[in-house]
């Protein structure tokens, strides 16, 4: 009781200084960029603003395409557009924004509303270029094997950890007649890449994908040529079937639902729509962490940030926009909000979590990252913080791989030469970080 | 009309009152948006920086010298191929056809024009699922006994450009037959039965009636269809994104990437300039041909 | 006969393949989620009309399915005004420049829509049009006249030259033959105009999603899309959404279909 009183009064207090001209409503246009079902927690939120705050009303529109971008774009570079949006995070992605001086700077809010305590050090350096904080890195994704407990025990499997007992749990399956032991959609690209994030964490490291990211580190080097060959030798061993290059994501999730596909992996976002899809059968599934590659090999949780917080920088109201971010994810009943809708806002989260009703599966996912969050997590989409020409490059490659046109160096050879293309217009975010004060 | 027909005045006026409406929006809305792509093409413009600079022909240049510009040259050249082969070729039997049948007629009609109604996000969305490796297209496939002919087509580097190609012909080919069909009721009915009478079979009352009387619609349709299969973008995008690799790539979807994804827009609209350009050489070249045969 | 039962089983097949599809969608919009599992060409067992309700309320498809009503219809209208007399003129009429006009609207048949939308937002913002679906419905007229203007032109180019000259030496002004000569013997062009025009206009997505930013001035197209994302996409949401949208324009298709079988019968009845 005691926190919402205070939240409550801070509450009380902001319509006061917001309700100048006491009768007409102040308008404020809210983008939301990203799944169905997962945007509708940000239009709850508002509404939930709205009422607390008369005088102020949030309009937010969702749109649940890659089509958001090309439309937000035009109304931003026109100096119109919404007044608060989310967008894709660095070092690659906002770069042109932030260089078109389209979004404000957020370091004084930063500081002002303690934001320091909710978003840890390894969002900052995300969201940050110049000493300036540019975005509010909102909710955080980690990916993992999703599996079917009753097919591993219909087949005596448990979850393997190590790699020769992957191989073994993939050979059972296989021999019992799955085809397709590890679901990969490959038609869409970015499933692929999500494999490719995983692996290449694991084989460079945290630092390893730091220095390549933030510093003077190449594609080229050896640890992403090994996590690349490894990718190549899983596809031509079949284990994610014979034409992974085929299959697209939702028929695959269908599949994968129906217990006709044993293991897939991917991320929080399906778990809605798994607990449509299998019914009381949801109980038959859960997560693993996918165990290490090699001997000696660390397994580090995958950790991104779905995209950020964007205020654009001529909005009028940039202090509604920031109470209503800091309603999301610096108030508890926010980031309870959130959780119920399976949306895991970043910082701290036992308090929250001890107030959510979350599925299981999405605390299953969580559970197989904490196990290891003692070693240092690596980004779990890779795609979403390169430069888009990296990502066209990545993903084009990484489907070569998989019909086996391309060899692990020619790969890393070509990300390495659109990485460097990239970083030689000036197209990344200088390293990250905000200015102490 | 309010002005004496005859004079000079509503004489010189006419053309513009009757051009004007259509003439101005046109102008307003697509010609000079078009010639803004144009000027930003000679620019480094990112789409989003309120600076641009002039670059001179460097895109153009940078075009000339990319390798995955031609594959998507090529690609579109063959998408456009395949569909108007159906479209105008299997679109104009098609109508013929139905206008020979009455019974069960409305039905069989309203079923091969229904597909173009549906929005072309949903028949994305259809026809990947019809594409899977054990979706229905390879079901159907297998039920048949053309088991041999099953592939995974959308992961197939062979099979995935003329898979998607048919799916575009699937939702557009109702078009060809409306207009067919619109084109066909201009014919005289009399020509079919001097044929008739003359001892002609239907292939030859096809042949030697029905193609030279829907000559001009037959224009209309190519065009149309050259056109607009030219400028598909909606259907690639949503199922394979010019996969597997680059395979499916067309100039819309690659104009795409590097304009809107990859912040490069000047040189999307050098992509966007060269697709206007190659659409126009390829409409001029068929309509000199038509008129050489007309003459 | 043999013959015509061939027809029929030929013409037979190819209505079954282009209209399965769309009979999976509306199987799969009917069905409980406890029956998607089953394979997509079982049909609903337990018919359940939950997910159009949703998709009505819930997806908003009640306040999109006005907008876009609006625009359809005032697209379609206009365009079979503007387009035919802009082809009439340049069918019937002697002037200086006609070719370069004619060449000029040719160019638009080219235009690919996704090239030009940045510089295209910047005109209708700059003449104040941005999310009002006035901006919209002058987009979409320019941006599909040309191929009106060309279709009527064919028409009118079939229309003898002799019975405009007879209409003009008896004294008809232009409008006149407009209207009463040359627009009758059109109808089916008018036809074909007004169904696709209105069709294209409403099943469009871009040109909507950059230019209707408001969620109220919004069209069902956008509202779909609430329903597919990158990620995952809702199966009832879409199929349900789909066959929403599709409704009106089948039931209009159906309506003037009589349109394209009429001419042939009163031929056959001759």
């Amino acid at each position: 009781m005691q926190h919402k009183n205070l939240t409550g009064s801070l509450l009380v207090a902001l319509p006061t200084f917001l309700a100048t001209p006491a009768l007409s409503q102040t308008e404020v246009v809210v983008w939301v960029g990203g799944e169905p079902g997962q945007t509708t927690v940000y239009e709850t939120i508002a509404n939930q603003f709205n009422e607390e705050n008369p005088g102020v009303n949030l309009t937010v529109v969702t749109n649940t395409s890659d089509i958001f971008n090309p439309a937000l774009v035009p109304a931003l570079s026109a100096g119109e557009g919404p007044d608060v949006f989310t967008f894709g995070t660095g070092p690659g992605q906002p770069a042109a924004l932030i260089a078109g001086g389209l979004v404000a700077d957020l370091t004084d809010a930063y500081y002002e509303h303690n934001w320091s305590q909710t978003i840890p050090e390894g969002i900052i350096v995300q969201t940050s270029s110049d000493g300036k904080l540019w975005s509010y890195g909102n909710e955080v994704e980690t990916t993992g094997m999703f599996y079917n407990k009753a097919i591993f025990a219909e087949h005596g499997l448990s979850v393997p950890t190590s790699w020769a007992e992957m191989e073994a749990v993939v050979e059972t399956l296989m021999a019992a007649g799955f085809e397709t032991p590890i679901g990969l959609a490959g038609a869409d690209k970015w499933p692929v890449s999500h494999w490719q994030s995983m692996i290449f964490g694991r084989y460079a490291g945290p630092e390893g994908i730091e220095n390549v990211l933030f510093s003077d580190g190449s594609w080229t080097d050896e640890p992403f040529v090994q996590a690349s060959a490894r990718l190549q030798q899983m596809g031509q061993a079949d284990w994610f079937g014979p034409t992974p290059v085929a299959i697209g994501y939702g028929e695959l999730m269908d599949a994968f639902w129906a217990g006709e596909i044993p293991m897939t992996f991917t991320g929080p976002w399906v778990v809605g729509g798994g607990i449509e899809a299998a019914g009381d059968r949801i109980s038959d599934f859960s997560v693993f962490a996918v165990p290490p590659f090699e001997p000696g090999q660390k397994i580090y949780p995958t950790n991104s940030i779905g995209s950020g917080w964007y205020i654009r920088v001529n909005s009028e109201h940039k202090e509604i926009a920031i109470a209503y971010i800091n309603r999301m994810f610096q108030n508890v009943e926010g980031r309870v909000t959130l959780l119920d809708h399976g949306v895991v806002p970043v910082g701290p989260l036992e308090e929250a979590l001890a107030m959510a009703n979350m599925p299981q599966l999405s605390v299953d996912i969580w559970k197989a990252a904490d196990d290891h969050a003692a070693n240092g997590s690596v980004p779990a989409f890779l795609d979403t913080i390169t430069p888009g020409t990296l990502t066209t490059v990545s993903y084009d490659g990484l489907q070569a791989l998989l019909l086996g046109v391309m060899t692990p160096e020619e790969f890393t050879a070509a990300m390495q030469e659109a990485w460097a293309a990239s970083k030689a217009a000036g197209e990344i975010m200088l390293p990250g970080g905000i200015a102490e004060r | 009309m309010f002005l004496d027909p005859d004079s000079k005045l509503a004489q010189r006026l006419n053309p513009v009152l009757f051009l004007l409406p259509a003439v101005a929006i046109y102008i307003l809305f697509a010609i000079y948006p078009t010639i803004s792509v144009v000027e930003y093409s000679f620019t480094d413009w990112d789409g989003i920086n309120p600076n641009r600079n002039y670059i001179g022909l460097e895109n153009y240049e940078r075009l000339f010298s990319d390798k995955i510009f031609w594959e998507a040259f090529r690609n579109t050249f063959v998408w456009s191929a395949v569909i108007i082969v159906i479209n105008v070729g299997l679109g104009l039997v098609i109508a013929s056809m139905l206008a020979r049948v009455w019974k069960a007629r409305l039905i069989i009609q309203t079923a091969i024009v229904l597909p173009v109604v549906i929005s072309p996000m949903a028949v994305a969305t259809i026809w990947r699922w019809m594409y899977q490796p054990k979706g229905a297209v390879n079901q159907v496939l297998e039920v048949i006994g053309l088991g041999a002919f099953k592939t995974p087509w959308l992961g197939s580097p062979d099979a995935v450009l003329y898979a998607l190609a048919v799916a575009h012909s699937w939702s557009t080919m109702g078009l060809s037959v409306i207009i067919f069909l619109a084109g066909l009721q201009a014919v005289d009915e009399h020509l079919y039965e001097a044929a008739k009478i003359d001892g002609a079979s239907p292939l030859q009352s096809f042949r030697f009636v029905t193609l030279p009387a829907l000559r001009p619609v037959t224009a209309v349709v190519f065009i149309l269809t050259l056109t607009q299969s030219f400028k598909v973008f909606d259907i690639v995008w949503a199922t394979t994104q010019g996969g597997p690799i680059r395979f499916s790539e067309i100039l819309s979807t690659y104009m795409y990437k590097r304009g809107a994804l990859e912040n490069d827009y000047g040189y999307g609209a050098a992509i966007g300039v060269a697709l206007l350009v190659i659409v126009s050489l390829a409409t001029i070249v068929y309509m000199q041909l038509q008129n050489r045969q007309e003459s | 006969m043999v013959g015509r039962y061939l027809l029929v089983f030929f013409l037979g097949a190819i209505a079954i393949v282009m209209a399965s599809p769309l009979i999976l969608t509306v199987f799969s919009s009917l069905k409980p989620t406890t029956e998607l599992a089953n394979p997509p060409w079982y049909p609903p067992f337990d018919v359940t009309f939950e997910h159009y309700f949703r998709v009505w309320t819930e997806g908003k498809f009640n306040r999109y399915f006005l907008n876009t009503v609006i625009i359809s219809t005032v697209d379609a209208i206009v365009m079979i005004g503007i387009a035919s007399l802009a082809a009439y003129a340049l069918v019937f009429m002697k002037y200086p420049g006609k070719a370069l006009i004619q060449a000029l609207f040719l160019v638009g048949l080219m235009i690919p829509v996704t090239a030009i939308i940045l510089p295209l937002y910047s005109i209708v913002r700059s003449v104040g049009l941005v999310n009002t679906h006035l901006g919209v419905i002058f987009s979409d007229l320019a941006l599909a006249v040309s191929v009106f203007v060309f279709m009527f032109s064919s028409y009118f180019a079939s229309v003898p030259k002799a019975l405009h000259e007879a209409a003009k030496i008896d004294g008809a002004t232009e409008f006149q033959i407009y209207w009463r000569v040359v627009m009758p013997i059109a109808k089916p062009a008018v036809v074909t105009t007004a169904l696709l025009e209105f069709l294209w206009s409403w099943n469009d997505l871009l040109l909507r999603l950059l230019l209707l930013p408001s969620d109220k001035m919004r069209t069902l197209s956008v509202g779909l899309l609430n329903f597919q994302g990158i990620m995952t996409r809702d199966v009832t949401g879409l199929s349900s959404g789909t066959v929403i949208i599709a409704l009106p324009v089948v039931l209009l298709f159906l309506v003037f279909q009589r349109h394209f079988v009429r001419g042939m019968t009163q031929g056959a009845v001759k």
